[in-house]
């Protein structure tokens, strides 16, 4: 706890209680400025140490009316001399300004004070939305990139599918080829066959000759017979007439074979030129799906290098949000150190309002300094408070890193 | 099972923060403004850890410590301290009061999830 005595009291210009007040406001001010809090606190904070500042002078003019050899004396003589000057009156018209401006001071620092926390309440509420806004995008983004999912819909998932259908739907074209293919076999094989039988029509053509051959010597053998002949000879000429028909029957199937071989001869060429088209037409859809996809890839990849530095992007904003959030928290520190300011500056109009009440029915009335100044710094809750209360600096941004487990 | 977080501070940008923090993790959050207004809100309700405030008005940190102690449905809950870091009295108090941690304001996502996580798990 702080006490009277460590406090330095100025030999002209301030009271006891001057210094610390002042040091006070104007580290205040300055941790204000630090922090870039609004034109109203400042103001607020302005008044505080300006509120000091008259204080100060007030009580020096006291001082000097109080004692010309006080400058000689110890502090806590001066201590004693300041606190016997401001029991003997001679305020003038100071208590009435203080009375009336002081209350003023009192509320413009807490609407300052409340004003800045509905601020940050409001901004953080913004920073908050803006992190969530930007995690559902970047979620959605994900989840359209197919990045770290199974999402079915995914743009890398689709793809792979797409892939997938048009290898099998290629595949599937190759096997019906390699199905015609065999067919195409299957009907060649046929050629052979119609070989045999043209062979075997010319062997009809040959017996039907020799047929004929031996019907006519039959027929000369049965006239050589003469009378007993003429019945073989009518056999002999039966014979004749079924072998010109059986080569004539052998010539047309020769003429027919011709034609069929033809006919196969025919397919297989049309079938083996559809062959090598739909080979080409195989290969090239085979090809353009490989560009189509290869296509969709190179897409696709810049979609997921697009998401991934969108997420790393957003991961980053939303640190530099958190941390801004942290900073924030200077709002609670400020609000502690002027709500105490505030705290004190009723107390203290408590004081006059009390002195002016005394003054007015007994005529002497004195303020403690040193027991006010004690009672001010009991109400400390921050490290900056008692280190402006020592005259020294507070750090700009306050050690945070206390964590203690009991 | 959700776990339920208690927070007092009279700040509400303190109070806000940390109910960001800690709802995205998945605790639930009791917000309340000092000792007084927590134990309107706890009423019956159970929590698995509380975050007080030191400087409160009405019902200080400190206070509401020991009267909270004093319920049978919260005497064991664990409890932290938030402080903005001149509480040498009431650290030693805190302590003897059952208070399982200090924590100095400002705090971070990190620091704050550590603390938590150390009582309870979301």
């Amino acid at each position: 706890m702080m006490s009277s005595e460590n406090i330095p009291i100025a030999p002209t210009g301030f009271a006891p209680w001057g210094p610390p007040l002042a040091a006070g406001s104007a580290g205040t001010l300055a941790l204000l400025a630090v922090v870039g809090l609004g034109a109203s606190a400042l103001a607020a904070v302005a008044i505080a140490a300006c509120a000091t500042l008259l204080c100060g002078w007030w009580n020096a003019r006291q001082q000097r009316n109080a004692s010309a050899c006080a400058a000689n004396k110890s502090e806590a003589a001066i201590a004693e001399a300041l606190r016997t000057a401001y029991a003997q009156g001679g305020i003038g018209g100071l208590e009435q300004v203080f009375k009336q401006v002081m209350p003023l001071w009192s509320r413009q620092i807490e609407t300052a004070r409340s004003q800045t926390e509905d601020g940050i309440v409001g901004v953080t509420a913004r920073f908050a939305a803006i992190v969530e806004r930007l995690r559902a995008s970047v979620i959605a983004a994900q989840q359209a990139a197919g990045g770290d999912d199974d999402s079915n819909s995914s743009v890398v998932t689709m793809l792979a599918r797409s892939e997938a259908d048009l290898v099998a739907v290629n595949r599937a074209m190759g096997l019906a080829l390699q199905k015609r293919n065999e067919m195409v076999r299957d009907v060649h094989n046929l050629v052979g066959y119609t070989d045999d039988l043209k062979k075997m029509a010319v062997q009809v053509a040959e017996i039907a000759t020799q047929t004929n051959l031996l019907a006519l010597n039959a027929a000369i053998e049965a006239a050589r017979a003469g009378e007993t002949g003429r019945g073989f000879a009518v056999v002999a000429d039966e014979v004749r007439k079924l072998s010109n028909l059986s080569s004539d029957t052998g010539k047309k199937m020769a003429e027919q074979v011709g034609i069929i071989n033809n006919a196969i001869t025919g397919v297989i060429g049309m079938a083996e030129k559809f062959a090598t088209d739909d080979r080409h037409i195989i290969d090239e859809a085979e090809n353009t799906i490989r560009k189509v996809l290869a296509n969709f890839e190179s897409v696709t990849s810049g979609i997921c290098e697009s998401s991934t530095r969108l997420r790393r992007e957003s991961d980053g904003i939303r640190e530099e949000i958190a941390e801004t959030l942290v900073h924030l928290q200077f709002q609670d520190r400020i609000s502690q150190i002027l709500a105490h300011v505030r705290a004190n500056l009723d107390g203290l109009h408590n004081r006059i309002l009390q002195h002016l009440k005394e003054n007015a029915s007994c005529g002497t009335a004195a303020i403690d300094a040193k027991r006010w100044i004690d009672e001010m710094a009991l109400g400390y809750s921050t490290t900056e408070q008692r280190l402006i209360h020592r005259g020294e600096m507070p750090a700009s941004k306050p050690d945070s890193d206390e964590i203690t487990f009991f | 099972m959700t776990k339920t977080v208690l927070i007092v501070d009279d700040s509400a940008s303190l109070r806000q923060l940390a109910g960001i923090v800690l709802r995205r993790a998945g605790y639930e959050l009791i917000e309340a403004v000092d000792g007084d207004d927590a134990l309107i809100k706890l009423n019956g309700r159970k929590v698995h850890l509380i975050i007080s405030d030191i400087n409160m008005p009405h019902m200080d940190g400190m206070t509401f410590v020991k009267k909270i102690r004093q319920l049978p449905d919260h005497k064991f809950a664990p409890i932290v301290m938030l402080t903005a870091g001149f509480h040498e009295t009431s650290r030693q108090e805190a302590r003897e009061s059952g208070v399982k941690a200090w924590m100095e304001k400002p705090f971070d996502r990190d620091k704050l999830l550590n603390i938590v996580s150390r009582f309870v798990q979301a």
